[in-house]
């Protein structure tokens, strides 16, 4: 027998015996048994207070209090979809966008004991020890903005010399400025690393070895893959360590597949093939990059702590290593430019950071806009929370009678409390339920939405390393939303409802008019909702401008109709003396394709993703007779080779002067080879304005010259002409540029074609042209610069549309709020409305007053969320373009938006009120 | 849990008390309990029979009482009897004593003449 059959039987044996003396006493029967029942009092009372005695009340009244709670639920579908929907757009939003800042900043790299791993950089004002600017800028460190990358010398010297790190391991990214073509299989991204990347990392293959020290020579054809590609370019196959790999042109024997969650060390830019960094040389057009002394692109440098050294320990045993090598480098640079050494220079300071999480250029490239999109969710959820509190109030009008008998029936004012949070917290039960389970379905392709946020540097669409499944700590996040949802639209609706003048409340009828309708409440609620909504909509629309300019800016070029197709003619088997010729080749041929108007080429294409990593840098320094710079960066400009016809094609206007012509390119090469043509300057090359502006101020540009190779030849180069500037981003200023002739040595090409109509129509065409040059030179990366223009603005792009999409549902909200108040105020003043028209207001004079009852709030919304907007501005700002975050005409945009569709929520129950019968309604009084 | 409370603070020190008195005998059901403090006071206190259930099970908890089914053959049905155990009889004692000194306390505020003329 359980307690509760135990207690009743009890109470009924109670009563038995009571009747049987009251009928011993001469009472009848039924009197008796009802004389005895009063005498015990009310059952359900006794057995609460039982229970409170066994200290499980509460359990029993939670158990009361949620059947309760259901049974509402079920009998208001209406209001519990709502209510729901609402919960699960705003508790899934914010757990979908927190999973992946979870992602983004907590988690730890999937190696050994990623605590013990530190990544290095390191700064230095004055470094002559860098030839240019061939370095990768690292993270800010206090203030400090750090370089990334170390020379292969100064990377051996700090690997050979450290006592402190157990290992200190080397990797490269060559990026896509030197992409590795691998036949039968397209384009991937090569990670070279060092023999002890593996070891260091402490990781294992899935499938076969990891690579080795010994691996890493010069003659290594050992490749290890990632496992996603090795999925994706050999479909899983069990037997592939009995393939090999075509890496620009070079077999290399498969050893291994890595497990599933491993990407290297930097989320952002995850390998797919593995090679020690001995087989750099084929990716490489020059010198050896691992005996170059000046070249500081080649080693990203992490390791592995020994145990108990502390970070300062080892950064005061690494840094004389890596002084060492910086001074060398001084006196190497000094020899190879045939200069006196340069002394004057800052010893490199070195920084140890924590790597147990991966590099931070991921975070910091994300976290702007995520903690953005977070800060936009948290809006969403507190309009939520105000939208669904708004109703409770309305719902709890509705149910005044019901709570004041109850509390008249001897409830206490704190359990009714506790009985309205119940139901508070079961529709956020359900509500963050539903939620979460959007947000898990989410969480699948959202490693894709951190890519898009990406800075276009590492190429759109790119996968990165960023594991993005919900853990507990989001699971704890979401049930928290849960409940403090629960408690924020909860708590405010049952205080006030149950805070109930008695009698009244239960003589009055339904309509009352007793209680004033000036509640501050509701009306508080509209205001955030608008206020909140608002902001939303001025954030929506500084984006919308944003994309727009950035599409709308002029970039000095006609980018519309235009079509990029990339050649890399060394693994078609094309000796770099005969590239010259192969490329005008290759224009040849296009000219000739119907439907094209102008073809040419260059090694650096405007809005292409080429050359801001690695090797080939974009900027060169160049010198003048008679210029002395005072930094490294006044004799500096991007450098651009080009063939014939590339102005025109781009529509770029030519200033002064000529384009080059198919003999310019020739000149030089007919020169050296003895036969100079006295007409022509040996080397010529074209500046833009800037470049004329800044370094040949006052004189004929037509007239100069200057020199790449210097200091020995300062006046080898002739300008021949001069043309209008163009930017390669929106984003930037327009910088000097210089155009050369496009020589032999360039491995991978980007044709242009301009077109008369749709260019991706001509992608098929062209690959057939290119056929009919080489068949052993495909056409690869055919794109336009329109589409690379905009996976550029994909951060700008998708901020927008999650922007708009978030504010069209804060709009929404918040118009289902404003019309639950102006209902519920109707509703109230049924009676009064009725008397006013009896008395003869018109109907529209009855609108008027309903919707003059939101003016107020409304109003004191739109001017808070305005200020919101303004002082949240300055975090913005940087991701804007050219509109400020005060923009006065988006802000009047998204109040006017607001206004148009509230007004509409707004006019519902106002021609509702319109309406009312006036006898009807005060009959019903 | 404020209503139980209210009844608790007027009614716990006396009507504990008064239960564990009435068990000090022998074992009776709650009916019985009723009765023998109502007919030993003369109906002067009137035992809300609401209330003693609860107290009831709360001594239970407390462990000063127990409780059995067993079946009483007067009436040819089982009723749940309560007992005293040794830990209600030392409560019980407390329970007087402090009683004694407060009433006595309270008498002497009340009746001042009267109070010091007994001792």
């Amino acid at each position: 027998m359980n307690r509760e059959d135990d207690l009743d039987k009890e109470l009924r044996d109670h009563v038995d015996l009571e009747a049987e003396d009251r009928m011993d006493a001469g009472l009848p029967r039924s009197e008796a048994r009802a004389a005895a029942a009063r005498q015990l009092g009310s059952v359900a009372l006794i057995k609460e207070d039982v229970r409170e005695a066994w200290g499980t009340a509460w359990i029993e009244r939670m158990r009361q209090d949620l059947a309760f709670a259901a049974r509402l639920m079920r009998k208001t579908p209406g209001f519990t979809a709502t209510a729901v929907l609402t919960l699960a757009i705003g508790v899934g939003a914010s757990t979908a966008i927190f999973s992946q800042i979870n992602a983004v900043f907590w988690k730890t790299l999937p190696v050994d004991r990623p605590q013990e791993l530190r990544s290095l950089a390191w700064f230095g004002q004055k470094h002559p020890f860098v030839a240019g600017t061939n370095v990768i800028a690292g993270p800010s460190v206090a203030g400090i903005e750090t370089f990334g990358s170390f020379s292969y010398p100064a990377y051996k010297e700090m690997r050979d010399g450290t006592r402190t790190f157990s290992q200190l391991a080397c990797w490269a990214d060559l990026g896509e400025a030197r992409p590795v073509v691998m036949r039968d299989v397209g384009f991937g991204t090569v990670h070279f690393v060092s023999g002890n990347y593996f070891d260091t990392l402490g990781v294992r293959a899935a499938i076969g070895r990891i690579l080795t020290p010994e691996d890493d020579t010069p003659g290594t054809t050992a490749a290890v893959l990632s496992e996603p590609f090795w999925r994706r370019s050999f479909g899983g196959r069990a037997d592939i360590l009995q393939h090999t790999i075509d890496l620009n042109g070079k077999a290399f024997a498969i050893v291994g597949v890595m497990s599933r969650g491993f990407f290297g060390i930097d989320p952002s830019t995850i390998p797919d093939v593995i090679v020690a960094t001995g087989a750099v040389q084929l990716a490489a057009s020059t010198v050896n990059p691992l005996q170059n002394p000046v070249l500081w692109q080649m080693c990203r440098v992490f390791g592995r702590l020994r145990s108990g050294v502390t970070d300062q320990q080892a950064r005061t045993d690494v840094e004389p290593w890596l002084r060492q090598a910086a001074d060398d480098a001084v006196t190497a640079a000094a020899t190879m430019q045939r200069r006196p050494r340069e002394n004057d220079y800052d010893a490199p300071r070195l920084f140890l950071l924590d790597a147990e999480r991966g590099l931070g250029t991921l975070r910091d490239a994300v976290s702007t806009p995520l903690l953005i999109l977070m800060a936009v969710v948290v809006a969403i959820l507190l309009i939520a929370c105000a939208n669904i509190a708004g109703l409770l109030i309305v719902r709890g009008a509705a149910r005044e009678r019901e709570i004041a008998t109850r509390l008249a029936l001897g409830a206490s004012r704190g359990r009714l409390i506790r009985q309205l949070l119940t139901e508070s917290l079961l529709l956020s039960a359900t509500g963050g339920a539903l939620g979460v389970a959007l947000a898990y379905a989410f969480a699948r392709t959202s490693a894709t939405l951190i890519s898009r946020f990406m800075p276009t540097v590492y190429g759109a669409d790119r996968s990165l390393g960023v594991i993005v499944s919900p853990d507990a700590r989001v699971l704890i996040f979401s049930a928290a939303v849960t409940i403090v949802t629960a408690l924020v639209f909860g708590g405010l609706p049952a205080c006030r409802s149950t805070r109930i003048a008695l009698i009244s409340s239960i003589k009055r009828s339904k309509t009352g008019v007793g209680r004033s309708s000036r509640l501050p409440a509701d009306k508080l609620l509209v205001a955030i909702q608008a206020a909140l909504s608002v902001l939303l909509m001025i954030g929506a629309g500084l984006f919308l401008r944003t994309i727009t300019n950035l599409r709308e800016t002029p970039l000095g070029y006609d980018p519309g109709g235009l079509l990029y197709a990339r050649i890399e003619p060394r693994t078609g088997g094309v000796p770099s003396a005969q590239r010259a010729a192969f490329f005008e080749r290759a224009v040849k041929r296009f000219e000739t394709i119907p439907g094209i108007t102008s073809v040419t080429a260059t090694d650096n294409p405007p809005l292409g993703r080429a050359a801001t990593i690695f090797l080939g840098a974009p900027a060169a320094r160049f010198c003048m007779p008679g210029m002395t710079p005072h930094a490294e960066r006044d004799a500096s400009a991007a450098l651009a080779g080009v063939a014939p016809r590339y102005f025109e094609t781009l529509r770029t206007p030519v200033v002064t002067g000529r384009e080059f012509d198919w003999l310019d390119g020739e000149a030089g090469n007919a020169a050296s080879s003895g036969a100079p043509d006295p007409s022509r300057p040996r080397f010529p090359a074209i500046v833009n304005e800037a470049f004329a502006r800044r370094f040949l101020a006052g004189k004929n540009p037509l007239d100069s010259r200057f020199g790449l190779n210097c200091p020995s030849q300062p006046s080898a180069i002739q300008i021949i002409g001069v043309v209008a500037d163009s930017k390669n981003l929106p984003r930037q200023s327009s910088s000097p540029r210089i155009y050369v002739p496009m020589g032999g040595s360039i491995n991978v090409v980007t044709l242009i074609l301009r077109t008369g109509g749709r260019p991706e129509a001509m992608i098929p065409t062209v690959r057939r042209a290119m056929a009919d040059v080489s068949v052993n030179v495909p056409t690869f990366g055919e794109t336009t610069p329109i589409e690379l223009r905009e996976q550029q603005m994909q951060q700008e792009r998708l901020l927008t549309n999650l922007l708009i999409a978030f504010g069209a549902v804060a709009l929404l909200l918040s118009s289902i709020g404003i019309y639950g108040m102006l209902a519920y105020l109707v509703t109230r003043r049924t009676s009064e409305i009725g008397i006013r028209m009896a008395l003869g207001a018109r109907p529209a004079a009855v609108v008027a007053m309903v919707l003059r009852e939101s003016i107020g709030p409304v109003a004191v919304g739109l001017a808070l969320g305005a200020l919101t907007a303004i002082v949240a501005a300055r975090w913005v700002n940087t991701l804007l373009f050219g509109v400020t975050a005060y923009d006065p005409r988006t802000m009047a945009a998204a109040a006017l938006v607001f206004l148009a569709i509230a007004s509409l929520a707004a006019l519902l129950p106002a021609r509702r009120a319109s309406r009312i019968d006036p006898l009807g309604a005060l009959r019903a009084e | 849990m404020t209503t139980s409370a209210k009844r608790d603070a007027l009614l716990r020190g006396t009507l504990d008390m008064l239960i564990l008195r009435t068990l000090q005998w022998r074992p009776m059901h709650g009916h019985d309990i009723a009765k023998h403090i109502q007919r030993t006071t003369e109906d002067v206190l009137q035992v809300e029979h609401g209330s003693l259930y609860p107290a009831l099970h709360r001594l239970r908890r407390k462990g000063w009482i127990t409780a059995a089914w067993e079946w009483q053959k007067a009436l040819n049905r089982e009723f749940k009897f309560y007992n005293l155990t040794p830990g209600g009889r030392r409560q019980l004692a407390t329970e007087e004593a402090q009683w004694r000194r407060v009433s006595k306390a309270i008498a002497r505020v009340m009746w001042p003449a009267l109070g010091t003329s007994e001792d």
